[in-house]
């Protein structure tokens, strides 16, 4: 073997091991999503989450194709720097870097507000300042196991979802079963459907239960034969992730609880969907919905915060790791400097990656947690923030983060059916138009379209909703914009075009290493086929 | 282990048909919604069943 060839991933990720490795990355959302929609979209919540759903489904097929169409690990912004070139591959991998740091911060601090149920002492609300610096101490632990090179295995990833997957089945099943009225539902879907602004801003935070898409192409390069692995694994992914946020969404709506619900901050009696989802709640509604159902709650009120805390950890660490990774990723693609590229000495890992994006966290989590950790600042929030509190505050850049690097991936995907029609495609987004596009037929992805439609329209919710999401997100893709220039123009790498890539030569490579001699030799076919037409074309 | 999955699978299916059977009788949110609902655990026991079952179970 020659001494320059690059280093590869061991696929040793079995199709358990793919479901698993997602679960425990998006699965881990709903345990903060729903306290957010629920305090946001009220008796709307179940619709909110319905349409971010969809959305969701649409964007889920789309990286499904895509992850077995071209099984690596770069994720989104691969996709789109492929589709649509380096600036736009940029703008996906910098929006998809926002999502990532604060994937760090959101889930850790939920994290937090999920051990509080049973350590009353790091309550969000009651003790502002030990749940920070709880916080703090997370992410910067996370932080320095990366930098070592501790990752939790993928046995114990399995481990984990598999115990949540039965545990969050046994909550729903029990909850349906004995609390849950129809009546009650519609009943409060009537009497507390929100404001068109309650309602946008309710399925802008919905999508945050649907984010961490970017561990399907992560799996998928270190997965056994991904192409057809992955459309089986990522499927089931999505709907089980569907299943159990709208299961939950309806469950919170029409549930009479075992216990009572408290009352309100001025004595007054409140729904469930008002206890769950205000500022001293909406962190661990999971947990109180679980110990609300009748007997088997009196076990999940012990179990579930521990783990909901482990399954947010697991989610934060993802943020960590993924981060550096999509940021060498993108050095090692040219869009950011090679400094992302530097490795430590003795541990091998990115560690100046990750101790940027780590920082990058912790400054989003002091934004977060400042309201409730000075007065005079709550007073600022309140005046100019609408008064959103720490966890609002990062669920508006997750939502803004998601919804810019998902638009770019679904036209990515109908540029790549465009412009790449000859890579074997073992998984389709269903429902196609064929046509013909230079010369080759091609088939044109109309729910890529559909999606595309609805994830704008969540965009659009995101900046007429969210305060402070309106000025971070934008600011945060100008900022990145402005460096990538900076950079470009010091390499003296063309700013607004691409650099040239042999696509095809790299088409062969990844179906090689992925062990899909299969598909490799039906794209040589593909491509000697269309290279024989094109001469016979220009002969005749 | 299969024959586990099995019974999961076509529960999944059972369970997501009476989801759907119920909610239609209820105003157009909530039972659009729970539709929905019955129809993702449809389409996820019948792919759990063609995984088990179908062709794409090919080495």
């Amino acid at each position: 073997m020659s001494s320059d060839r690059k280093p590869e991933l061991r696929r040793s990720v079995t199709p358990w091991g793919s479901f698993s490795w997602g679960y425990s990355d998006v699965g881990a959302d709903i345990f903060v999503g729903l306290g957010l929609v629920l305090g946001a979209a009220a008796g709307a919540s179940n619709v909110a989450f319905l349409f971010a759903g969809i959305v969701y489904v649409c964007i889920g097929l789309a990286y499904t194709e895509l992850a077995a169409t071209y099984p690596v690990a770069g994720g989104g912004q691969y996709f789109v720097l492929r589709g649509l070139g380096d600036i736009f591959g940029f703008i996906a991998g910098w929006a998809v870097l926002l999502d990532f740091t604060i994937d760090i911060a959101l889930f850790s601090w939920s994290c937090v507000d999920y051990l509080s149920e049973l350590l009353p002492q790091v309550s969000s609300s009651a003790h502002a300042w030990s749940h920070f610096i709880l916080v703090v101490g997370l992410i910067v632990g996370l932080c320095v196991l990366n930098i070592i090179g501790v990752r939790e295995s993928t046995a114990f990833n399995g481990f984990v979802s598999a115990l949540d997957v039965v545990s969050e089945t046994a909550i729903l099943s029990l909850g349906f079963l004995f609390t849950f009225s129809p009546n009650l539902l519609v009943h409060t879907m009537q009497t507390s459907w929100p404001s068109p602004f309650d309602f946008m801003k309710g399925i802008s935070l919905a999508i945050v239960s649907f984010v961490g898409l970017e561990s399907i192409s992560q799996a998928a390069e270190e997965t056994q034969r991904p192409a057809s692995i992955i459309p089986r694994t990522s499927t089931a992914l999505i709907l089980t992730i569907l299943i159990f946020a709208l299961s939950y969404a309806n469950l919170a709506l029409g549930m009479h609880t075992w216990h009572p619900i408290p009352l309100d901050a001025h004595g007054h009696p409140q729904m469930l969907w008002q206890w769950l989802g205000n500022n001293e709640n909406n962190g661990k509604a999971v947990a109180l919905i679980a110990r609300n159902v009748p007997y088997w709650g009196a076990i999940a009120a012990f179990y579930v915060p521990v783990l909901g805390a482990i399954l947010l950890l697991i989610s934060s660490n993802s943020g960590v790791f993924g981060s550096s990774r999509i940021a060498y990723a993108m050095a090692s693609g040219g869009l950011l400097p090679s400094i992302f590229q530097r490795v430590h000495a003795r541990y091998r890992t990115p560690m100046v990656s990750l101790l940027v994006f780590t920082a990058v966290a912790l400054i989003e989590v002091i934004f977060a947690a400042l309201p409730s950790l000075s007065p005079a600042m709550a007073t600022v929030y309140a005046q100019h923030f609408n008064g959103e509190s720490g966890i609002d505050f990062l669920g508006d850049l997750y939502a803004f983060g998601a919804a810019t690097s998902y638009s770019f991936v679904f036209v990515a995907v109908v540029a790549l059916r465009l412009v790449d029609p000859l890579s074997p495609r073992k998984f389709k987004i269903p429902v196609n138009i064929p046509m013909r596009f230079r010369g080759e037929r091609v088939e044109f992805p109309v729910v890529a379209v559909i999606g595309f439609i609805g994830m704008t329209a969540i965009l659009t919710f995101t900046m007429i909703t969210h305060p402070i999401g309106r000025i971070a997100g934008p600011a945060w893709i100008v900022f990145g914009i402005i460096l990538y220039f900076i950079y470009r123009a010091r390499k003296r790498l063309p700013l607004l075009h691409s650099r040239k890539r042999d696509w095809r030569a790299e088409q062969i490579e990844i179906l090689r290493r992925a062990g899909e001699l299969e598909l490799m030799d039906e794209y040589m076919a593909n491509l000697r086929a269309s290279d024989a037409r094109r001469a016979g074309v220009a002969e005749g | 282990m299969r024959m586990i999955r099995t019974v999961l699978s076509l529960a999944m299916i059972v369970v997501g048909g009476i989801v759907v059977a119920q909610m239609a009788h209820y105003p157009i949110a909530a039972s659009f919604t729970g539709i929905i609902l019955g129809l993702a655990m449809i389409a996820l026991g019948t792919i759990r069943l063609r995984a088990l079952y179908g062709q794409s179970r090919r080495p």
